[in-house]
């Protein structure tokens, strides 16, 4: 390659990485979710309405049943990612018949089935009260590969939408299918 | 023959060397292209956002890692795929040194891949890396298989490189670079129904199965089933085999309508003789006559195979797989020529010498021989070189005692250095379009001398018959 063609191109391509870029930086995608650890649970705590929902629901109804009060704050973030397939099915039982008593708004709890995929089961119980969701919890769920995290990422993703109208989880294409068939699901049996 | 070539017309000056620079840049800069595409598509995608901790930066290393690596792997492929349009740009012996310049890298960053992928899930789920090593690949037949892959990519670069394959035959160095496909090939499975760029980007996905398609196919195509498909198709056989001078043969090799294969002056053929204990390896031979009805070889006995071409029968199959190289009329573009040959070198240079387009005085042909009363071709060089009135120079004499190109000097004459007394046979040389075929040091001295002269790269062609 002759010596102007060479300085042309490097400048190009240089130019080019950085529009590429820059179209990254504005482009913010739930791709990301699954690559941190930790990072992507202070990523969730971002969007202020589903941060503070949840964990404000937790302990209004966890208060309520007087049952998990210790475990309630840190439940959504560091809870979730590693107590979350073997313990939720207790508390979402107790979610249903503990409505907060002031307007009693209408609380249905609903647990998916488990949904058979790629590399494992999914099966998640909601809690939706007066027809938002309000609660997503895991009953089943291979924690490992960094899995725990993409669920973590989920279900901040389907507080948010209040569907499972949101996009993909770079790494956990699979995983993600069968979580946003787990929260259908159980919302269809409502 | 000479009157043959009499009407051919062929377009010199900087116009033309202009245009075959372009098409080389052009080319070479697809090849990076495609490199560049994967990885700007990544960073556009956004995948560049979000770098906050050690676990997120070494997932963004792997994920580029193997966008360029993959990327790099199917360019590094592409170059031995043994396309035409890229051969005719390039030419075999170029393609192949980018090929084997990429070896290595291409291996980096497969490993560098693997490595950062495995460490990035340890870190997610906070295990020692080995767990989640095993953890992968006892969980995912796919990265199992992947992981084979680049065992056996790390196998094939070490047989490759320079200390192992002067210790191995060639033999044992081909069967293990037949590996390398099954190593590119088990390593698919796992980009395409794991990889989450490919998933997340359908696109993406679109351009890697494009690729993998495109190279090989042409891979099958032009390395294998063409090459056959022709020879039985043309009946290419062996008519003839003839003893020359200084251990050397003739094998003269026809077909019907063998001249569609397109053969010039100065190119070569991958030539794959069908005979008991030969048909599984080929060999580069240069055509030593002006391709016509049928193709000539002239083979030098150096060992290994081409000493049994000597005893071959008439009308033992081949396949001829070519023809290949850019040592021929494509890459001229001045009207004065010289053409330098030393050896079984000879043989692409006398086929230059009978069709180039020349008038009388513009090619200059100097022949290198340690002995004139056996020197391969030499008989038929003076003649063409008489007909068509090049001037010819037979340099005889041992050889120097240092580096050296020229025969040594005699005591009483003269001292001189070898780039003026190249200049006082060839004087039109700095106005010449140089053509080099001999074995690799003698071509450095002769390159060292032209260095000297000052003549430009772009006017200097090499062919190297031993690579």
């Amino acid at each position: 390659m002759r010596v102007g063609t060479r300085v042309v191109a490097t400048i190009v391509a240089t130019s080019s990485a950085l529009v590429a870029w820059s179209i990254g930086q504005q482009s913010t995608p739930p791709d990301l979710l699954l690559v941190q650890a930790s990072p992507a649970v202070t990523d969730s705590s971002a969007p202020a309405p589903t941060a503070t929902q949840d964990p404000a629901q937790d302990t209004g109804q966890d208060t309520g049943a007087t049952s998990t009060a210790p475990a309630a704050p840190a439940d959504s973030n560091t809870g979730n990612t590693s107590a979350t397939p073997t313990t939720t099915p207790a508390p979402t039982a107790t979610q249903a018949p503990t409505a907060p008593a002031p307007v009693a708004p209408v609380v249905v709890s609903v647990t998916s089935d488990a949904i058979t995929y790629k590399y494992g089961t999914v099966q998640v119980a909601l809690t939706v009260t007066d027809g938002a969701i309000t609660s997503v919890k895991m009953v089943q769920g291979d924690a490992s590969n960094g899995r725990a995290d993409a669920y973590t990422s989920l279900v901040d993703a389907t507080l948010a939408a209040q569907s499972t109208n949101y996009g993909n989880i770079s790494g956990a294409t699979f995983t993600v299918d069968a979580f946003k068939k787990a929260v259908d699901n159980a919302l269809a049996k409502i | 023959m000479a009157h043959q070539t009499a009407a051919k017309q062929v377009v010199l000056g900087s116009g033309r060397l202009l245009g075959i620079q372009r098409r080389i840049d052009a080319v070479e800069l697809l090849g990076w292209l495609a490199v560049l595409i994967p990885a700007l598509s990544y960073v556009a995608d956004g995948g560049l956002t979000n770098l906050s901790d050690a676990g997120s930066w070494f997932e963004v290393i792997n994920r580029l890692s193997a966008l360029i690596g993959t990327s790099m792997l199917l360019v590094h492929m592409l170059l031995i795929a043994r396309i035409p349009w890229l051969e005719k740009t390039l030419g075999l012996d170029k393609l192949t040194s980018h090929h084997k310049k990429l070896g290595k890298p291409v291996l980096y960053l497969l490993l560098l891949h693997t490595v950062t992928a495995v460490v990035s899930y340890s870190i997610a789920d906070s295990v020692n890396p080995l767990v989640t090593l095993i953890g992968l690949v006892t969980d995912y037949p796919q990265l199992l298989l992947a992981t084979v892959g680049v065992v056996l990519m790390i196998v094939v670069v070490i047989s490759s490189i320079r200390a192992a394959r002067r210790r191995m035959s060639y033999e044992a160095w081909y069967l293990i670079h037949l590996v390398s496909y099954v190593a590119v090939l088990v390593a698919i499975p796992h980009q395409f129904e794991l990889g989450s760029e490919l998933l997340a980007s359908p696109w993406l996905n679109g351009y890697f199965i494009a690729l993998y398609v495109y190279v090989f196919a042409n891979v099958v195509w032009f390395r294998s089933l063409r090459p056959v498909v022709a020879s039985l198709l043309m009946n290419q056989r062996i008519t003839q085999v003839k003893k020359e001078a200084n251990r050397t043969t003739s094998l003269t090799i026809t077909g019907r309508r063998i001249e569609r294969l397109g053969a010039e002056a100065g190119q070569f053929f991958m030539l794959r003789v069908m005979a008991k204990g030969m048909w599984w390896r080929s060999h580069p031979f240069s055509v030593s006559a002006s391709p016509s009805k049928e193709i000539r070889f002239t083979i030098g006995a150096r060992g290994d195979d081409t000493a049994k071409i000597q005893d071959l029968k008439p009308g033992t199959r081949v396949i001829l797989e070519g023809p290949f190289g850019v040592f021929s009329e494509a890459k001229r573009t001045r009207q004065q020529v010289t053409l330098i040959a030393a050896g079984i070198g000879i043989a692409p240079i006398r086929a230059l010498a009978e069709s180039m387009a020349a008038e009388p005085g513009d090619i200059t042909v100097i022949y290198r021989v340690t002995d004139t009363s056996d020197a391969a071709l030499l008989d038929e060089v003076k003649r063409i070189c008489q007909e068509r009135e090049h001037d010819l120079f037979v340099l005889t004499g041992s050889r120097p005692n240092g580096p050296g190109f020229m025969p040594a000097q005699q005591e009483g004459e003269r001292q001189q250095p070898e780039y003026q007394r190249l200049l006082t046979i060839a004087p039109y040389l700095l106005e010449s379009d140089v053509y080099i075929c001999g074995p690799g040091p003698w071509s450095e001295s002769v390159l060292h001398a032209l260095g000297k002269l000052h003549v430009a790269k772009d006017h200097i062609h090499l062919e190297e018959f031993s690579w």
